[in-house]
């Protein structure tokens, strides 16, 4: 495993060489990225096309990045700005009712051969998949990848107060869809 | 979990702070270390596909180019029209003592619908207005929507406490 470069470092090696530079950078954020990406659109598939997407955008549009924030923040953000295309895009695809997007969204856990969790954990991503995508966003960023707020608000580009009081209705719902089920 | 994100749950939501944050999604072996020379541009790309790059990037803006007259259009046909609607509600308002069914509906919205149609509802937030323009959010984070920045000074100004009374 390759030992954690700084935003510089990385910076500086994709300008002497890119396609090196560009595997650097990768390597440092690829398993973060990737599990973001796949909390948001669920299945491995769908998960790797975003992330491909994803780091596509960064490489052709690397030389934009503004120092003045993280790169972490910034690929988050192209990530979850891609994610959200992606649902919506599915979204549009889909002609089923609500029932049977929710039925439809169970089968993909359900069948998902890179899906190990417990019946809690089951009943948790259940709930998360009925969350608006944006406030899944909010939620996952929070609750699984620990982000601090003023990150997520690099990321998202909301404020600090309104992530907070997105993430506590996220939270809100999932405790009620918890106890129902 | 860290202790942070534990205790700011523990009090709202026993039950899903119980469940943890282990993640129970898998990947394919080796996915991760095989991720990176699949980018590899001499590796899943075609020949010269960053060659020609700049080319179908540059055919891409001049399409986006013509969506966004288009879009500048219909906005100044939806301002038109909004401005038309004012005027002629607002006659009628003046002329009429009597409240009119949009007021009756929303004196009827409560508090928190209301509040959560502007902030987390899927029809109204910055991503869908920048995919409207056809502008992708990452291509320029200084621009905000005046709404959400009202809504986002409002929210920066409230405690968690006067959160928890707006929301419920």
């Amino acid at each position: 495993m390759e030992a954690q470069l700084t935003d510089e470092q990385i910076l500086e090696l994709i300008q002497l060489n890119k396609d090196g530079g560009f595997r650097s950078l990768m390597y440092q954020f690829q398993e973060p990225i990737y599990w973001h990406i796949r909390r948001m659109v669920t299945s491995h598939e769908d998960a790797n096309d975003v992330v491909q997407n994803t780091f596509i955008k960064v490489y052709k549009n690397i030389e934009k990045f503004k120092k003045d924030s993280k790169l972490y923040t910034w690929i988050y953000r192209i990530a979850t700005n891609e994610s959200l295309t992606f649902l919506k895009k599915r979204k549009n695809k889909r002609t089923e009712a609500i029932d049977g997007e929710e039925y439809s969204l169970e089968n993909v856990l359900s069948s998902d051969p890179y899906f190990d969790g417990n019946a809690a954990e089951i009943v948790l991503q259940k709930a998360i998949l009925l969350l608006p995508d944006k406030q899944k966003a909010v939620f996952n960023l929070r609750y699984f990848d620990e982000m601090s707020y003023k990150d997520m608000s690099a990321s998202l580009g909301t404020s600090v107060g309104a992530l907070k009081a997105s993430y506590h209705h996220a939270v809100k719902k999932i405790e009620d869809y918890i106890n129902r089920y | 979990m860290k202790k942070e994100i534990k205790d700011e749950i523990t009090d709202i939501a026993p039950k899903l702070s119980e469940i943890g944050n282990r993640n129970p999604y898998r990947v394919p072996v080796s996915y991760f270390d095989e991720l990176a020379i699949d980018l590899d541009t001499t590796q899943n790309v075609p020949e010269d596909y960053f060659t020609h790059l700049s080319d179908q990037v540059l055919s891409e803006v001049s399409a986006e180019k013509e969506t966004k007259v288009f879009t500048i259009n219909r906005r100044i046909w939806a301002a038109a029209a909004s401005i038309l609607l004012l005027c002629t509600v607002s006659f009628y308002t003046m002329t009429s003592t009597q409240p009119s069914e949009n007021e009756l509906f929303v004196l009827d919205v409560e508090l928190d619908e209301a509040f959560e149609y502007l902030t987390i509802g899927d029809d109204l937030y910055m991503y869908d207005v920048y995919e409207l323009g056809d502008i992708e959010l990452w291509e320029d984070t200084e621009v905000m929507l005046e709404e959400d920045r009202d809504l986002e000074t409002l929210l920066d100004d409230a405690t968690l406490d006067e959160l928890d009374d707006l929301l419920y």
